[in-house]
Parts: structure tokens; sequence; C-alpha cells
């Protein structure tokens, strides 16, 4: 993701602002106050589609939520994030949910780490989403490991043969990472 | 703080090696790193790390450690640039290498060769913690405040970190913590 705009906005000329119509296409967040356009890469884009996917049948099953793609935005206090996957459950869900953003911090926010991302945003992210009570996988492509930010609790790491759990927040939920590291050819 | 040595390890094993070493380190994700920054980034600690030293003993609040001061925080070692450790908290100073009691306050100064990802992981296990951070940004000329369940806040150098209820009455203009690069 990189970043096109960097302009300090309150939270309600933020709100108006990304519903004009030359905005329709796009997507921003507004981190620390400031408007950062959300671009995203092919790789990226494919492994929060995996991640997605499995959290998606998980819930046909366990019907306690709902989940977003990279085109879904949250209100974490002040600010607005799209996570390239989100969860939210239902007993949080108070808001309207045609809303830009929907009026509620996720309970998971899945944010994909790729080299050209700004990683002190990344920072600052993990702090309101930490404080909004939202537990934080962060993926990183690169390394093939995922960090999990949990509020109150040390930081995990998951290393490529490890397995990610959804814990008390999606109980049951679990992805094995090589299931969304490794590569299918299209052949397969 | 920059990453020039480093070397897996347990946390059982590091707390041996470490005090056999010359240099600081700490423990960071099941690693050994070596403490590193540069001229500019020490400057602003130790001018920060002064400010808060001075008003810490001239109101008895609690102690005040530098670069070289080691902290236990989640099973993991850190040596934040300046930190403080209020006297309710801990009435005598820690002999420990690495103070078993967490900061309730760790300044962090960013440079140019830092591991972001591993700031990123120590500033959430801070706030697990209780620990409150204040990240110095040389380059930005900002400071952000990170504090267990709150959102984090962003001031620039014209602005003011303010103590709060940890320092009460403690406040310094962000700018002032950043010597001028220009000469005048």
């Amino acid at each position: 993701m990189a970043l096109q705009i960097r302009q300090t906005m309150t939270a309600a000329a933020f709100d108006e602002w990304v519903r004009l119509p030359e905005n329709s296409e796009r997507r921003f967040e507004r981190i620390a106050g400031e408007v950062v356009e959300v671009v995203s890469n092919s790789l990226a884009a494919r492994i929060a589609f995996r991640i997605g996917g499995f959290l998606f049948v998980y819930l046909q099953q366990h019907d306690i939520g709902t989940a977003t793609g990279a085109d879904g935005g949250y209100q974490v206090g002040s600010e607005r994030y799209i996570p390239d996957v989100g969860f939210i459950r239902y007993e949080r869900q108070t808001g309207d949910a045609t809303a830009a953003y929907y009026p509620a911090a996720p309970d998971l926010a899945v944010e994909i780490v790729s080299p050209s991302f700004r990683p002190e945003r990344l920072m600052i992210k993990m702090g309101n989403y930490l404080a909004a009570g939202t537990m934080v996988w962060m993926v990183y492509l690169t390394e093939r490991e995922v960090q999990v930010y949990k509020p109150g609790q040390p930081v995990e790491l998951i290393d490529s043969n490890g397995t990610l759990s959804g814990g008390d927040i999606l109980p049951g939920f679990e992805i094995v990472l090589q299931d969304i590291f490794t590569d299918h050819k299209a052949s397969d | 703080m920059a990453v020039q040595y480093r070397q897996r390890m347990t946390v059982e094993a590091f707390d041996v090696w470490a005090k056999r070493q010359d240099r600081d380190y700490e423990y960071v994700r099941g690693e050994a790193l070596e403490v590193v920054s540069n001229n500019y980034s020490s400057q602003v600690g130790i001018l920060i790390g002064g400010m808060l030293a001075v008003y810490v003993a001239q109101n008895q609040l609690g102690h005040v450690t530098g670069a070289d001061g080691g902290y236990q925080v989640m099973g993991e070692r850190y040596i934040p640039d300046a930190a403080f450790v209020s006297r309710s908290k801990q009435p005598q100073p820690s002999r420990e290498a690495y103070n078993s009691n967490p900061p309730d306050l760790a300044i962090e100064v960013l440079s140019p060769s830092d591991d972001v990802d591993k700031i990123r992981i120590k500033i959430a296990n801070y706030l697990a913690s209780g620990t409150v951070v204040w990240v110095l940004d040389p380059d930005a000329k900002v400071a952000e405040v990170y504090r267990p369940g709150q959102s984090v806040v962003v001031i620039d150098e014209n602005g003011t970190l303010d103590g709060g209820e940890l320092l009460p009455g403690f406040q310094i203009r962000v700018g002032d913590v950043f010597p001028p690069e220009t000469d005048v």
C-alpha cells in the first residue's frame, strides 16, 4: 500500500469527503488524522482473499458475525481503517451497516504487510486497534509469518509452520499458515 | 535503535549470556539484539531523559534510567532510551540487570536504521504491561503517545508532551527535545 495524499482532516470532514462522487472508486483511510489512500498489490490481495475464504467457510458453520474484505471500512475511535480482512461479531453490530465505515471497530483486523507499506503508520494503527479492543493479525509476506496482537496480552509470533487460532473471538477457527502461503499453480 | 547483532536463544540463556557482554542487548521475540543508535537520536534521548530525570528528582516521584537501563517486559528484555518507574510502584531503585518491574513510562527515540517491526512489538508488549510509551521521531519532529487502552496521540513540534497522572506537572514542548540541526 502506498501513500498518495498526506493531508490532515477532521473525522467529520473525512466522512463527507470520501462520499464525494470523484472518490467513489477509491479507498481512503484516516490514520493519525491524515488521509491515506489504500493501494494494494496482487500478492497481498491473494493472501487476504485466502484468509477471508477460510473465515467465510467458518462463519457459514458458526453464525456469530460478519466478515469483510479489503473494501470494508471501520470506525476505530475517530480513525477510519480498511483492514485487508475484517470480522465483527453480531453483538458489536449496533450501528448503520450502510455507513461507508461501519460505526464500530472490528473484533479482528487482518493487515497484509508488504515491503512498500509505511511501517510507522502500522504502529499507530496497531495502537488504535488495541485501544478499541480489536485483535490484529499482521501477515508478513516476505518473512511468511504472522504477528498476533491482542489487547492486554503479549505479542505472539506464528511462523510459516504454525497455525493461527481464532481464540475467544472465533472459537475453533484455525488456519494452517502453509495453506495461505503456498502458491498454487494454475494447473492445481 | 538499530540492530547490529542478533542471535536466537531462550530468555534464561539470554539472562546469563547478557551479563557477560560488554555491550547492551535487548531480547525481542526470541532473539538477542544489540542496541545501537546514531548520534542525533542519542542527543534527543539524553535531552528528554535529562529533563525527565531532573523533574523526577526534584519532585521525588521515582526513578529514571537512561539508554542502558534494562527492564523485563512480558517475558522479554528491553532497554528504552529513557524510562521512569514511579516510587509508588517501586520504592527502592532496582539493582537487577533488567528491572523485573516494567517501567511506568518508556521513551523510544527512532533512528533511521530502526527495525520498526521490532519497535511495534515492543510497544504492544509495553502496553500489555501497563507502560505508557512516548515514541520520538527525529525526522518528522513529532511525538507519538501510546497509552494502554487509549487512542494514539500524535503531537507535532509546537505541541506539548504532558506527564499526566504519571508525572503531574511535567510538560515539555515537543520541539524542545529535538536539538536544532541548522547553524544559527
